[in-house]
């Protein structure tokens, strides 16, 4: 069930346009509008203890890309999560408990990890998984040919630098003790480390055919024809239609009761109709209020939770006039987030703002979050006077023409905008009159389609340093660790190909990151974290705009389906149940 | 005629590699990675794999040895592997493009069945209630955006009607567990065709009776014409004797090309309709900057584009003997 910790999604950017979300509620709430009380039945005898039912999920679209190791796109995931399986996995709560695996336990340094495997679990053709399979998934990751996008998962792992560079044969990382017990070696004893042995498990015997070290070639080019241990297999992929998937025969236990799933391609104008219409059965992650009210008031099923992301504005802490901590902070104070949130997020439906303004740059739900964050967090209310005060101090004063000038350069903003972007279009009128008008601010937009700004941030941001000055994105994070944090503002990730957008180095932060991931109980490493968003906040490195509710709708016949930010659809579709 | 055909291939060899030149640079000019295209958005890869990537892909290479290579590749047929699709491009492409020539090619069919009557009987009775009716129905349909034209069938038709399916191609549950027969698939597949096809008709419909009402009007016009009529010939054979044929000439034209058009997707339509065609791949293929197909698929069109003007002059060779001669 391995994730990478940061999916900024293209879909962030389809979806916005029909942004919307929800009051802050801390866990899934589950409101059915299944109105009849004759309808109160669902208590019947229900002992039967196989499989059964078809569930048709309305997605955006799957490539075929099923192999773990190599996927790319979101959709792909779903299928990947319900064909195969890892040692580990999340629970509802958002806690890892044992998948594959039975129990594990620490070595006395902390670095090492060993699993003791169940001893029934079999590949959908009938073979069963054993260490060796493990240890095989971990050598694909580790291999100089993999081109795949995980391989930070072993990248900390013990012979991982000499395996790569060809200077050694053998990888001793992940080790087989015996058939049923395998043993992950780490560098050095981090919190995160867990995380990483939860890879999906391939069969050594169907995508290890023709590997050799060096070669992978092999097992990149197994797409759809996927095979793994988890519930489901799948029997039918159509490009551009849909995927089938059937209930794995030979899968153990009485966990995923739906005999069938078919993720069906809908198209985002039509997916509602869809809905109500009975062409599809669940619609996740919905964020428009329009389609939620319609589907509440045909009498669909709603669960509603958290994002486990945001929305946010980042500046170029290296370059230009947003180099200046003073200047970051002006704007900060001349941002009216709350303003943009009330009335961006409000749903009129229910009079409620279905989105939250946050000032740290965690996830709504990571457990770094408590009240003494919360309590030290500058929330920069909207001050014009304060921002123009701080300009001054910084040497930015106003020219004849109301622009702001230093040293003759006037003080201009550099904005890398989306076109036909709703939120865009709606943050920029407000930037014109506060930091425009208000401020003196000389405002310019610059309107680039999605992946030209991630090749003026990421992709080629060393070459583009000085052509912006702030960027909105979107991040989704898959984990309620706060190390999520670590790549994005951590220095050693300044530079092309890498996630420090914002280009902000600050030693201090450095070193408390360092520190952080260390730490493997929570609460000794939540004050560090504490730490950490506060200097970050200070220096208006980033500012979140919005953090919005994200809603499953779902036909009534499917039952106990209980998801979460961290628990999608995929997860809940083990105690789910179709009632018909 | 051979000899003109002949010629007339000649010519188009210098002429397509100069736009797969074009092409090629313009897919440089670009911004963005594709490397990116190949990991996904938001991918853990190192830069030294990122770098790997580029080097096993070709892409750290000087421009022109880049495009060299691909000429080379794609003079034996092979044209590479989608970054995105992990698959033969001709593949890719092969899967998709069929799905919108069944489309296009019935829109089609429909579109000259219904607009050469009518532009016709619009061009005789010119400012007529038949002809006005018809301009305002094609300025009407050429105003209209099909995807709106499309959302409107889809909320106003197809949901009240309760039988024609909303979008795709084939029934979801056909699709998952196959279908029984033949003939059930065919049924099937024209059933799902019923909407998008109306929307692709009415909007070629509303260009094509102009074109056909405009050239009867100015072939009705020539003299030969009036010596027709004044030899006594019935109204009809005159007309689809003497000005039909002849006004036949622009329309073999607009036939010709049409012919790229049948193989092309609208990425609207096909958005909304979620028709599985090539429209909507090839235009997140662009944001994905997945070079290898753009670069068959746009190599692929102007092959096309340039067949079909080849056939327009051939036939109209083969309709108006003026043109043979010289």
């Amino acid at each position: 069930m391995k994730k990478s910790l940061v999916l900024l999604l293209c879909l962030v950017m389809v979806a916005s346009a029909f942004l919307a979300g929800c009051s802050p509620k801390e866990d899934a709430v589950t409101e059915t509008t299944t109105a009849p009380a004759s309808e109160a039945t669902t208590e019947a005898p229900m002992v039967e203890a196989e499989p059964s039912g078809t569930l048709v999920v309305g997605i955006t679209e799957a490539s075929g890309n099923f192999n773990p190791h190599y996927y790319s796109s979101a959709y792909d995931g779903y299928v990947v999560d319900m064909v195969f399986e890892g040692l580990i996995a999340r629970n509802f709560e958002g806690e890892y408990e044992g998948s594959v695996a039975d129990s594990w336990e620490y070595s006395e340094d902390g670095k090492s990890i060993t699993f003791n495997m169940k001893k029934d679990r079999v590949f959908s053709d009938g073979q069963p998984l054993t260490a060796n399979d493990v240890v095989f998934s971990y050598l694909v990751l580790a291999d100089p040919s993999y081109t795949g996008r995980y391989s930070s998962t072993v990248k900390d792992m013990v012979g991982y630098d000499e395996y790569y560079a060809g200077e050694s044969d053998t990888f001793s990382g992940v080790e087989a003790i015996d058939d049923y017990t395998v043993k992950f070696n780490f560098k050095e004893a981090l919190r995160v480390n867990f995380a990483n042995c939860g890879s999906a498990i391939l069969p050594a015997h169907y995508y290890g055919k023709d590997f050799a070290p060096g070669n992978t070639a092999s097992v990149e080019a197994i797409t759809t024809d996927a095979m793994g241990s988890g519930p489901y297999v799948v029997s039918q992929f159509k490009e551009k239609e849909l995927v089938y998937l059937e209930r794995n025969p030979l899968y153990v236990g009485d966990d995923y009761m739906v005999k069938e799933i078919i993720l069906k391609f809908v198209d985002q104008t039509t997916d509602i109709v869809e809905l109500t219409s009975g062409g599809v059965d669940l619609l996740a992650g919905v964020i428009d209020p329009k389609k939620i009210s319609e589907a509440r008031n045909a009498g669909f099923s709603i669960n509603s939770y958290n994002r486990s992301g945001y929305g946010y504005i980042k500046t170029n802490c290296e370059a230009g006039p947003t180099a200046d901590v003073k200047v970051r902070q002006a704007l900060y104070y001349s941002f009216n987030v709350k303003e943009f949130v009330n009335s961006y997020y409000y749903d009129a439906d229910t009079d409620q703002v279905l989105a939250v303004t946050q000032y740290h740059p965690f996830s709504q739900i990571s457990w770094a979050i408590d009240d003494a964050l919360l309590d030290s967090m500058i929330e920069y209310d909207f001050d014009l006077d304060k921002a123009k005060a701080l300009l001054d101090e910084a040497g930015w004063l106003v020219g004849a023409d109301g622009i702001r000038y230093k040293d003759g350069q006037p003080l201009e903003l550099k904005i890398a905008a989306m076109p036909d972007h709703d939120i865009l279009a709606t943050l920029i009128p407000m930037w014109e009159r506060d930091w425009g008008q208000g401020l003196g601010v000389k405002l310019t937009v610059a309107y680039l389609e999605f992946n030209t700004i991630l090749d003026y941030v990421i992709y080629n941001s060393d070459a583009n340093v000085d052509n912006w000055s702030l960027f909105f994105l979107a991040t989704s994070i898959t984990t309620p660790d706060p190390h999520s944090l670590y790549t994005t503002f951590h220095s050693d990730y300044i530079g092309s190909g890498m996630d420090n957008t914002s280009r902000y180095s600050n030693p201090k932060v450095d070193e408390l990151l360092d520190q952080a991931k260390a730490i493997m109980d929570i609460e000794e490493a939540k004050p560090v974290y504490a730490e950490i968003a506060k200097i970050l906040n200070e220096e208006a490195v980033m500012m979140p705009v919005y953090a919005n509710t994200y809603f499953d709708l779902y036909a009534t016949k499917l039952v106990d389906f209980k998801t979460s930010s961290l628990y999608n659809w995929v997860s809940a579709l083990k105690d789910a149940k179709i009632v018909e | 005629m051979l000899k003109y055909i002949a010629r007339r291939l000649l010519h188009l060899i210098p002429v397509l590699l100069i736009i797969t030149i074009i092409l090629f640079a313009m897919l440089q000019i670009m911004p963005g990675d594709p490397v990116n295209a190949y990991l996904g958005i938001g991918s853990n890869a190192t830069v030294e794999q990122q770098q790997q990537i580029r080097e096993m892909l070709g892409l750290d290479q000087p421009v022109h040895i880049q495009y060299l290579k691909w000429l080379g590749r794609s003079l034996t047929g092979d044209f590479g592997t989608s970054y995105k699709f992990r698959k033969p491009v001709a593949d890719v492409i092969g899967t998709y493009i069929w799905n919108s020539f069944y489309l296009n090619i019935v829109a089609m069919f429909f579109a000259f069945l219904i607009a050469i009557p009518v532009g016709i009987k619009s061009a005789v009775k010119k400012y007529g209630l038949f002809d006005n009716f018809w301009t305002v129905f094609s300025l009407t349909g050429v105003s209209m955006p099909s995807f709106f034209f499309a959302l409107i069938l889809i909320f106003f038709v197809a949901i009240p009607s309760k039988w024609l399916p909303l979008n795709g191609m084939r029934t979801t549950i056909f699709l998952a567990k196959g279908y029984d027969s033949f003939g059930q698939e065919v049924l099937d597949v024209l059933k799902h065709m019923i909407l998008p096809v109306t929307v692709v008709t009415i909007s070629s419909l509303a260009s094509l009776t102009r074109y056909v009402r405009n050239s009867v009007i100015e072939v009705i016009n020539q003299d030969y014409i009036r010596t027709a009529r004044s030899k006594g010939l019935s109204e009809k054979v005159v007309i689809y004797k003497h000005a039909f044929r002849n006004a036949l000439l622009p329309i073999v034209t607009l036939l010709g090309m049409y012919i790229p058009s049948l193989f092309g997707g609208s990425i609207l339509l096909e958005t909304v309709f979620i028709w599985p065609g090539i429209g909507h791949v090839l235009f997140t293929s662009i944001g994905d900057r997945d070079y290898s197909m753009l670069m068959a698929a746009n190599t692929f069109y102007a092959i096309l584009m340039l067949a079909g003007n080849l056939l327009a002059d051939v036939s109209y060779a083969f309709v108006d003997p003026r043109v043979r001669v010289k």
